[in-house]
């Protein structure tokens, strides 16, 4: 499915909006720079490995091979997540059998990437916009 | 599907980053539910445990607070949850401004 380039997403009870342009930058910045908030890359990885979702091992390369797996990823869905009339965009994809769930801000700086035990719980909310498969997105 | 003690592992870690993104306070939150549904079940050490990462939650249910304000509406999640009032987690925000301690947590004060 392809999108209108002017296409809107706007949630439900949300005055803002956001054009899918803003949506494909915000992708293709993450894509091609993986750019973590100052000094929270380490606390991150520190846990994934405590959670068992990497191994004890692990480095900051290892965990970021699976962030890049998942925002290319042919399954990947698109998802907006509002607050307080600001958007995040949210890549989900299966990777080794689990969830996992990357999320940026519209300008390309990662919030967070995790596994999600039950993404069909967590992500239907109103307050979070499903907006297509990656590819479709980025199409 | 994670195990009962997978997911009190999963809690005692969560509870050990307050600093990490308040999304994920929300993951922590929804695994907290899913103890409460089995925890009577736990052995008593498991019962230890799990009290203790609770007392580590709500000592530092500030800093949770503040990681999740920056990030997350709790109480639009926990209204379209539904969460009822005894899965206190799910109003750390209600609890941190709070004058007292709730009554109802009394051995998490004591622990």
């Amino acid at each position: 499915m392809n999108f209108a380039r002017a296409i809107i997403l706007v949630p439900m009870s949300k005055p803002n909006s956001i054009s899918q342009d803003q949506v494909v930058a915000a992708i293709r910045s993450i894509q091609t720079k993986l750019v973590w908030k100052p000094n929270s890359a380490s606390r991150h990885l520190a846990k994934r490995i405590l959670r068992g979702h990497l191994t004890d091992m692990a480095t900051i390369a290892d965990y970021q091979q699976i962030l890049e797996t998942v925002l290319h990823g042919d399954h990947a869905d698109v998802y907006i997540f509002w607050y307080d009339n600001i958007p995040y965009v949210a890549i989900v994809d299966m990777v080794h059998q689990s969830c996992w769930l990357v999320m940026f801000s519209l300008n390309g700086v990662l919030e967070s990437a995790y596994i999600v035990e039950r993404p069909d719980l967590y992500l239907r909310k109103e307050h979070i916009v499903f907006v297509d498969s990656l590819k479709a997105v980025m199409s | 599907m994670m195990s009962s003690e997978e997911r009190l592992h999963a809690y005692e870690v969560d509870v050990q980053f307050p600093d990490v993104s308040g999304m994920e306070h929300i993951e922590m939150f929804y695994n907290r539910s899913e103890i409460a549904k089995i925890e009577h079940e736990y052995s008593s050490e498991q019962k230890e445990r799990l009290a203790k990462a609770d007392h580590t939650l709500l000592q530092d249910a500030q800093l949770f607070t503040t990681a999740l304000q920056q990030i997350v509406d709790l109480k639009r999640w926990r209204e379209q949850d539904n969460a009822p009032p005894e899965q206190w987690w799910w109003y750390l925000d209600v609890l941190v401004s709070a004058p007292v301690v709730p009554a109802a947590l009394p051995e998490l004060v004591a622990a």
